[in-house]
């Protein structure tokens, strides 16, 4: 290579090319994407993806300080694509209208854990297990999943009675005789944040399975 | 390239002229590789013993392994790759390096800029997003900083004293400017005026792939294409291949990061353009593979600590491309996606490519710009052996872990059994980086001794003064 100039406008061009193909191109693409107005079967209208409520919203500040994403992941491969509906993580393939309100996106790279897309869905009408978060083992034998106990606030049980928040914890993870471990308010908001994370809402360009097996798009 | 006296080792003058910087930036890099390889240790801690420090927020595994991250690659890779960087552009260009003291000044402040930003991560200020959590404060200064280092590269090289440009200056003069302008991209578009949705996703996919592909590679590849040629003595037959080599490698890096998202919720097109350019991923590597192969003897190989490093990088190399390409498919990411797989493929390009590249370069380096043969041969072979060892054991176990996580994971077995299966080979895995970081100490040992040896004559008239403060002037000439 004789031409210094030569070089450099050879590199300025491959350097510019992969920046308009993988950049700019996919941000004129997807700009016009916004939420969804959408009609159910009742007749109702219903906006989607959803604001979330402050609370989760604050979670999910917690949930992105602790860095959960280096063992969770949120998104649902197409049935073509992976097994990911087929172990129960979500109904339908996740899109990118899925992720519209949340900013960083938290797509994960890695599954130590299982995917959390649909965590929310999962926890269907019960209470979200706070004992988890403060220590997963307490709720999963062999759990690796990341214990919290900083979330919670170990202290002497008030003369007013115990605290109506206080978390049922046995054998080795319950505090001591006197003592009992409530939420604080990170605690609440995390949970919250988890339990905000469904998906399985009816788009035109992920439709919801029906009685056939007709999934993939 | 004899051994001999002490002057003979003495590179040129305007490469020693151009040494304050460089050696500045070669030995805060390998701090910032015990502090980056710590960090990783401790996340592999976490692995196995979930309630280790689970007390402290900043012991989280997500935190440590960011800092970690960001340590190895902002911290070691980056400062060892640009002094090597500026000490061949100097060497090449039969220049020395320009601007006075500005070098200095530039490499002190991007190691300030870590030390606020690395503690930051940990503290809970990282941005979330791979490879650039540093959190925002600390980006301008590095920004700054490696811009000013760049400019000064561009120099050495754009004012050189021969006409032709090598394929290493080739590499390096992509690597200079290939930071800046994906870094600033994606800071801009992910961290200062963040894009929306998925998009934020895209780009961070792109930058992580250019980053390691397109940066770290030409950095890596800068210094085999000088090193490996002088070091054995002969040329590839092949290397007249370099050239396509370069420009195929160019033009293709930028276009496979969207095999990170294959089955991810991008459009179609993302994924399909990141299989085709990573299938074409493969002439580039066997190109650049073949006109690098020097051919040594094996004995030649284990007479030089550096031209060994530099020959295991090389295959290193090989191995990496070939398996980056092959699992950007389709069938390959739908297994092995999400699995540690990709962790230990990346430690195989980080530390097996790059590292040993950088290695064979600060062998080769240091005594020319301190005048100091190493001293101490046991220790380089103490160096070279632990760490080709340890990340031999690192990356192997990483690969097979995952490639059988992948296959549990694809078969539906709960996520508590994955990982139960995978802890024995975590622990492989770490035992791997244990033996690379110790290791380490036996460089810096024989760096701290080649340093004792180079000050050891300007200690010599003030030893003389002290023994006879009369004949001082005798001295002088030392
Ligand atoms: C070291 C990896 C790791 C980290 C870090 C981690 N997790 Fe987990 N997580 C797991 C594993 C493994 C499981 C599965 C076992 C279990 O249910 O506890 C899991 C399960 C979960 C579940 C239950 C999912 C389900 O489908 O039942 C939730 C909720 C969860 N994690 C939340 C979090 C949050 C919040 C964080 C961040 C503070 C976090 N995890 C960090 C590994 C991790």
């Amino acid at each position: 290579m004789k031409h210094g100039a030569v070089l450099f406008c050879g590199i300025l061009t491959a350097f510019s090319a992969s920046w308009w193909g993988m950049v700019a191109y996919p941000q004129r693409q997807l700009s016009p994407l916004t939420t969804y107005l959408g009609t159910n079967d009742a007749g109702n209208t219903y906006l989607y993806p959803n604001a979330r409520s402050g609370e989760a919203v604050q979670g999910r500040q917690v949930y992105l300080s602790l860095g959960c994403v280096a063992c969770h992941t949120q998104q649902v491969r197409p049935v073509d694509g992976g097994n990911d509906i087929a172990r129960g993580w979500g109904r339908r393939r996740s899109v990118a209208r899925d992720y519209l309100n949340d900013s960083p996106v938290q797509l994960g790279e890695s599954r130590l854990g299982p995917d959390l897309a649909n965590y929310g869905e999962r926890l269907g009408t019960n209470a979200f297990p706070l004992a988890r978060l403060f220590n997963p083992r307490a709720v999963v034998t062999n759990s690796v999943c990341q214990p919290l106990p900083f979330l919670f606030e170990n202290r002497v049980i008030r003369s007013s009675g115990p605290s109506a928040d206080a978390l049922v914890l046995k054998g080795a993870y319950a505090p001591g005789a006197g003592h009992e471990v409530v939420p604080t308010l990170a605690a609440v908001q995390l949970a919250s944040y988890l339990k905000s994370l469904q998906t399985s809402v009816e788009l035109p360009e992920a439709p919801l399975p029906v009685v056939t097996e007709e999934a993939s798009k | 390239m004899s051994s001999g006296t002490t002057a003979s080792v003495r590179g040129e003058p305007y490469e020693v002229r151009s040494g304050g910087p460089v050696l500045f930036l070669l030995a805060s890099g390998l701090l910032w590789l015990l502090v980056g390889l710590t960090l990783t240790l401790l996340t592999g801690i976490k692995l196995q013993f979930p309630a280790f420090g689970s007390e402290f927020a900043f012991l989280s595994y997500g935190r440590l392994q960011s800092a970690a991250g960001c340590a190895l690659v902002y911290g070691f890779a980056a400062q060892v790759g640009l002094g090597l960087s500026l000490w061949l552009l100097a060497r090449l260009g039969g220049r020395a390096l320009p601007g006075g003291g500005l070098a200095g000044i530039a490499a002190a402040s991007w190691n300030v800029a870590l030390s606020i930003g690395i503690p930051g991560i940990v503290a809970g200020q990282g941005t979330g997003l791979r490879w650039l959590e540093l959190p925002r404060e600390s980006v301008p200064l590095l920004f700054l900083s490696y811009l000013v280092l760049a400019i000064l590269g561009a120099r050495l090289l754009f004012q050189r004293s021969t006409s032709r440009i090598s394929t290493g200056q080739a590499y390096i003069l992509v690597a200079l400017f290939w930071f800046p302008w994906i870094f600033s991209t994606a800071q801009v578009a992910l961290v200062f005026l963040p894009v929306r949705g998925v998009l934020q996703a895209i780009i961070a996919g792109w930058y992580a792939q250019a980053l390691f592909l397109g940066w770290l590679s030409s950095l890596a590849l800068g210094v085999l294409y000088v090193l490996l040629p002088e070091l054995s003595g002969r040329v590839s037959p092949y290397s007249r291949h370099a050239g396509f080599g370069f420009w195929s490698w160019l033009v293709l890096t930028g276009w496979t990061s969207g095999s990170a998202l294959v089955g991810g919720p991008v459009p179609a097109w993302i994924p399909t353009l990141a299989v085709a350019s990573g299938v074409l991923l493969l002439i580039p590597t066997v190109l650049i593979s073949l006109s690098l192969h020097s051919g040594s003897r094996l004995r030649a190989l284990f007479s030089s600590p550096a031209l060994f490093l530099a020959t295991v990088s090389g295959i290193s190399f090989t191995v990496w491309g070939v398996l980056t390409a092959l699992t950007s498919f389709r069938c390959a990411r739908e297994v092995l996606q999400f699995t540690q797989f990709f962790v230990g493929l990346n430690q195989l390009g980080l530390f097996g490519f790059v590292a040993f590249a950088f290695f064979a370069g600060i062998y080769v380096a240091v005594p020319r710009l301190l005048g100091v043969k190493w001293k101490y041969p046991i220790l380089s072979v103490l160096h070279v052996a632990g760490s080709v060892a340890g990340v031999g054991l690192a990356v192997a176990s990483l690969l097979l872990g995952g490639w059988l996580q992948g296959w549990a994971l694809h078969d539906g077995v709960d996520s508590v059994t994955v990982v139960r299966h995978l802890q024995p080979w975590l622990c492989l895995n770490f035992l791997g980086i244990l033996l690379f970081l110790g290791s380490q100490f036996a460089l810096l040992l024989q760096l701290l001794a080649a340093v004792v040896y180079f000050l050891l004559p300007l200690g010599q008239p003030v030893v003389a003064w002290v023994l006879a403060p009369t004949s001082t002037s005798g001295t002088k000439s030392s």
